[in-house]
């Protein structure tokens, strides 16, 4: 019954924040796909803001973004921590203010993962994965393509993740990953720049 | 001469940490005084803020794990207080909740979900926040080597080295003469608040915590 109701009110609630249903969904898939298949490189500032809903408290971190084809991110928080993600092709390098811990991708399952929603978010590519349900809705300023988690582990940790793209499809402007639980952590993207040189050597913690 | 060094060092090693082990545990023993008081806000300043949620840099060290991000410590009503750690990223890692004078998960992060790591780690954070000590009967030592500290009564060894004024310096939880946690903290008088709290939690799961205040 509330699973219903959910179906039913979806598209009102989304109606109610200025989105509706896209109608050419197979256009909107092919504008991303080209935006994704044209970028080579994207650097950005970031501001994340996560939601406690529980205790009605904001945590902001803001950083800085580099990604370079293929498989090459360097996620840094200066914020109120300085805290480096580097992923190099399938190795994770994560320094925090004490320590330097490097990670190989493939015998852990949890980096995998996240490297996975994260190279593919900053792409914009997710919605390909089989592991969500896509729906495709737009407003007056964004396309948004909710994302509802299909497997068990994904479930556990996300309720829904919504990826906003701007209405030019240049790249993704913002990301709302909404856990089971309520708890919301928004990424906004600033200042961004497409298809920069970029030298590879950002990519190494010596 | 060479043959005789190596027996010597060890020897000499061995009555240096024997030493140095009884001194830490003799430390709050031979009281010169001891009165029996109800321990206030006036004893010293407590960690929880009644009024805001207070944000610490956080790192975690655990079991060859080391963990990093915020935590946040804030009153949500008369009885509960919700402890939550994120992590840069954004992940939850824990909410642990303090509420009718006990303390519980009420959420962990699945591969962080092992029973004796959780029963330590909130041990610790109920103690590193002074959850469990306001309002709770002490004896107000003094000896020879510590000018005044409270042992703690309903604990077997558990000590608390502080000033009205100064706030905390250290608490020093013993188990059979044996010390468990030794925690310590900076203290700023102009805000009267603690900048930062360090835990080191010895025995089989050792665990070190240190949470650095973030201002805003």
């Amino acid at each position: 019954m509330y699973k219903t109701l959910i179906f039913i009110l979806f598209p009102i609630i989304s109606l109610s924040q200025g989105f509706k249903t896209v109608k050419d969904t197979t256009a909107l898939k092919q504008k991303i796909e080209s935006m994704s298949k044209s970028t080579i490189s994207i650097e950005s500032d970031f501001t994340q803001e996560k939601n406690l809903s529980m205790l009605s408290e904001k945590i902001i971190s803001k950083g800085h973004f580099v990604f370079k084809k293929e498989n090459l991110l360097r996620w840094e928080y200066n914020t109120p921590s300085k805290y480096l993600i580097l992923i190099n092709k399938d190795k994770v390098i994560i320094k925090d203010e004490k320590k330097t811990t490097k990670y190989d991708m493939n015998s852990n399952k949890v980096f995998k993962e996240i490297n996975d929603i994260m190279l593919s978010c900053v792409q914009g590519t997710i919605f390909k994965s089989n592991k969500f349900k896509t729906s495709y809705f737009e407003s007056d300023k964004y396309y948004k393509l909710e994302l509802i988690p299909q497997v068990k582990n994904m479930k556990d940790s996300f309720k829904k993740i919504n990826l906003y793209f701007d209405k030019t499809v240049t790249s993704v402007a913002k990301v709302e990953m909404i856990e089971s639980n309520e708890d919301l952590t928004l990424l906004d993207f600033t200042n961004k720049k497409l298809n920069a040189a970029i030298a590879e050597t950002i990519f190494i913690v010596k | 001469m060479q043959q005789l060094r190596k027996p010597y060092l060890l020897l000499s090693s061995f009555f240096l940490i024997s030493f140095f082990v009884s001194c830490r545990i003799s430390k709050f023993k031979n009281l010169k005084q001891c009165n029996r008081v109800v321990i206030t806000n006036k004893a010293f300043e407590p960690v929880l803020n009644k009024t805001k949620a207070t944000k610490y840099k956080a790192s975690i060290d655990v079991l060859k794990n080391h963990l990093t991000g915020i935590i946040i410590v804030k009153q949500t009503d008369s009885v509960s207080t919700h402890i939550i750690f994120v992590t840069e990223i954004g992940m939850k890692m824990f909410d642990f909740e303090w509420k009718n004078n006990g303390m519980n998960a009420a959420y962990v992060f699945e591969p962080l979900n092992k029973p004796t790591l959780i029963k330590a780690l909130l041990s610790n954070f109920k103690q590193m926040l002074l959850l469990d000590v306001f309002d709770k009967s002490a004896g107000y030592c003094s000896n020879k080597k510590v000018k005044s500290y409270y042992e703690l009564e309903g604990y077997k060894q558990r000590y608390i080295i502080a000033d009205s004024l100064k706030g905390i310096f250290s608490q020093n939880i013993f188990n059979k003469n044996r010390k468990s946690c030794f925690i310590s903290y900076k203290f700023a008088t102009e805000t009267n608040t603690y900048t930062q709290i360090k835990c080191t939690q010895f025995g089989l799961v050792k665990i070190k915590t240190e949470l650095n205040k973030i201002d805003e």
